[in-house]
């Protein structure tokens, strides 16, 4: 009885849906070709990891809240775009990440009013937003990407603790339990999943709906703005596409971690391990000399292969 | 009777006066040009833009630079063609990303009298074509790789934008069969894509390089591509070891060729592009001899070239 009650109970962790085809990944490729496990290998699918793992965190607390938004691959573009212009402008490196920072929450109001406030559908309008920011983007840069920044600035993307890890893997690292004590251990956490799981319920029960989901909506483009000034940083040009068509990457890799689509529950430790499992599946494939032309669809199948073992470790577990 | 005549005559005169002064506008009205490109700016696209919009202002015609909002996208090209008809074009410069998918509506415009000028692309329905030909480029970047690795094996990937980029295709194709004909004992060791994002770029190279620890080289027919790679070689501190090629000259390119994490890039004239092609255009439609296929060619940069080609191009180069 109690053996069946830890296997439940094991099979209801929500992170379970990614460790498993996680698991089944490394053993086909630990066998194909045992390099992959390499030091230099692993702490280089963290480093990819990182840039969608920063957006992720809110994204989780977004998702978990009943949002959703398509507006954060531009919005990682405009981060990098506006911390350039202010450094070539001559501004301190501090001031320009804070300009950066200020352009993605001014996004994130936006969004936040045009979604909570005026009840537009967040499909559509941050879709249009997303439109509206590569616009700007494209008149302002003539979609040419923008370099020749001080050594000052670059560290913050190309360095690295003890010549190894790189910065960026640290900073992801202390957002990520920052959110993930904000979502367990406090109210406001809390207050979202509530929110998610029933608003008007939330409501009734005296949180403050509308304050909270707009506070998200500018914290994901806060996040997402950062992390466009980090990938500036790292290959010392802003890129007016960088962020081009993460954004279903980087939901579809919170989905795969345990955040349901339609809000209420949701962890920030799934969200980072579905950001590896995605960022795996592309490096397993290529350690595993896998051709171009095939990678694609290996990667469509590994994706819907992990959705069917989570619904079926849903079922396992008593959830569904 | 005599008011009937008057009013007749005056509407006669009317119709005189109108008539001829259409005929007026018509002769004097400016040939209307459509350049109906892949994407709008960029340092490619963006330096061909200004070709075009110089060559028409100096023979005094309307230009109109159309663009997709989807990077090659050949439903949306079409649909701007379509426009280019509608709008009655004397002269269209389209880039036939797919024969098949703009069949039709290069047929109707060269049905309608409408000068077609192919960029970067022949095609069939086309009067002429200008760009740089892919199989040169192709050559190119091959010869530039000899040039690069020496005597020394060469084991390569290539990295395009995506495997379904057709123009792309040719130009890797006619990379491969140089390289066989000039190093019989090279390589190639996976054509990798990259989405014209660096970052990208950077894993896919990083996780081929763990792989086949012997590959030495990469070119890029994508210039996110080649700076994708240049941030690898950087990271991993692969100087003079493993080899990058670039493509196109952005101020990040030549960059990297100065840090010494790119060998050299191989650049497209897209100015000249731009500029060239209304001009054959104009030829065309003025009855004059013409080429068909013209290549507007491409130039290898090294290191010591990259001052020289950044202050002769108005490029500025950064720290």
């Amino acid at each position: 009885m109690k053996t069946r009650d830890f296997a439940r109970n094991l099979l209801a962790r929500n992170e379970l849906g990614t460790i498993m085809p996680m698991a089944l990944l490394l053993i086909v490729v630990g066998f194909v070709n045992p390099s992959f496990f390499a030091a230099n290998n692993i702490l280089d699918i963290l480093r990819t990891a990182s840039f969608a793992f920063i957006i992720a965190v809110p994204i989780t607390f977004l998702m978990a809240g009943g949002g959703m938004d398509l507006s954060i691959g531009a919005a990682t573009s405009l981060g990098g775009v506006i911390c350039a212009f202010a450094l070539k402008a001559g501004m301190p490196v501090a001031v320009a990440i804070l300009l950066a920072l200020l352009g993605g929450a001014m996004v994130g109001v936006f969004n936040g009013l045009i979604i909570v406030k005026f009840a537009l559908p967040a499909f559509i309008a941050t879709l249009g937003v997303q439109y509206a920011i590569n616009g700007i983007i494209a008149i302002t840069t003539k979609n040419l990407a923008i370099s020749g920044f001080s050594s000052a600035f670059k560290v913050l993307g190309q360095g690295k603790l003890f010549g190894a890890v790189a910065y960026p893997v640290l900073y992801a690292l202390v957002i990520g339990i920052a959110g993930h004590i904000m979502l367990t251990r406090t109210k406001y956490g809390r207050s979202v999943l509530a929110i998610g799981g029933n608003a008007e319920t939330a409501y009734l029960s005296g949180i403050n709906v509308r304050g909270k989901q707009i506070s998200i909506y500018i914290a994901t483009s806060v996040f997402a703005a950062l992390s466009g000034v980090l990938q500036a940083a790292r290959f010392a040009s802003a890129q007016p596409a960088a962020g081009s068509g993460t954004e279903l990457t980087i939901m579809a890799s919170v989905i795969i971690g345990g955040t349901s689509m339609f809000g209420g529950t949701g962890t920030v430790l799934g969200s980072a391990l579905g950001c590896v499992l995605l960022a795996t599946i592309t490096n397993a494939l290529i350690v595993m000399n896998v051709s171009t032309f095939w990678q694609n669809l290996i990667f469509g199948v590994i994706l819907i292969a992990a959705i069917f073992i989570d619904k079926y470790r849903r079922r396992a577990s008593g959830g569904e | 009777m005599k008011n009937v005549r008057r009013i007749l005559g005056f509407l006669l005169s009317l119709l005189m006066v109108v008539s001829l002064s259409a005929v007026a506008t018509a002769e004097g009205a400016p040939l209307k040009v459509y350049a109906v490109s892949v994407m709008s700016g960029g340092a490619a696209w963006g330096q061909y833009e200004v070709g075009f919009n110089k060559a028409c202002e100096e023979l005094g015609y309307e230009g109109h630079y159309l663009a997709p909002q989807s990077f090659n996208s050949a439903a949306e090209l079409v649909n701007l063609t379509e426009t280019a008809i509608t709008n009655e074009a004397d002269i269209i410069l389209p880039v036939v990303v797919d024969a098949e998918a703009f069949a039709d509506v290069l047929t109707r415009a060269k049905e309608a009298g409408i000068v077609l000028v192919g960029i970067q692309a022949p095609d069939d329905h086309l009067d002429a074509y200008i760009g740089t030909d892919p199989t040169n480029l192709g050559n190119a970047i091959a010869e530039a790789l000899v040039a690069s690795v020496g005597d020394g094996p060469i084991k390569v990937a290539t990295m395009q934008t995506s495997l379904t980029a057709g123009i792309q295709q040719v130009q890797c194709d006619a990379f491969v069969a140089k390289l066989a004909q000039l190093r019989p004992d090279a390589v190639v060791i996976d054509r990798l894509e990259c989405n014209s994002n660096a970052a990208i770029a950077a894993d896919k190279i990083s996780a081929l390089y763990l792989a086949n620890p012997d590959c030495n080289a990469m070119i890029s027919l994508d210039s996110y591509a080649g700076l994708g790679a240049a941030s690898f070689v950087e990271e991993k501190g692969l100087q003079g070891q493993f080899h990058v090629i670039g493509i196109d000259d952005a101020a990040e390119i030549l960059m990297c060729i100065k840090n010494k994490t790119m060998d050299c890039t191989v650049a497209q004239m897209w100015y000249d592009m731009g500029y060239k092609s209304v001009y054959l255009a104009k030829a065309i439609h003025d009855g004059e001899a013409f080429e068909y296929a013209n290549d507007s060619g491409s130039s290898i940069i090294y290191a010591a070239d990259v001052d020289a080609w950044a202050a002769q191009n108005g490029i500025t180069l950064g720290e």
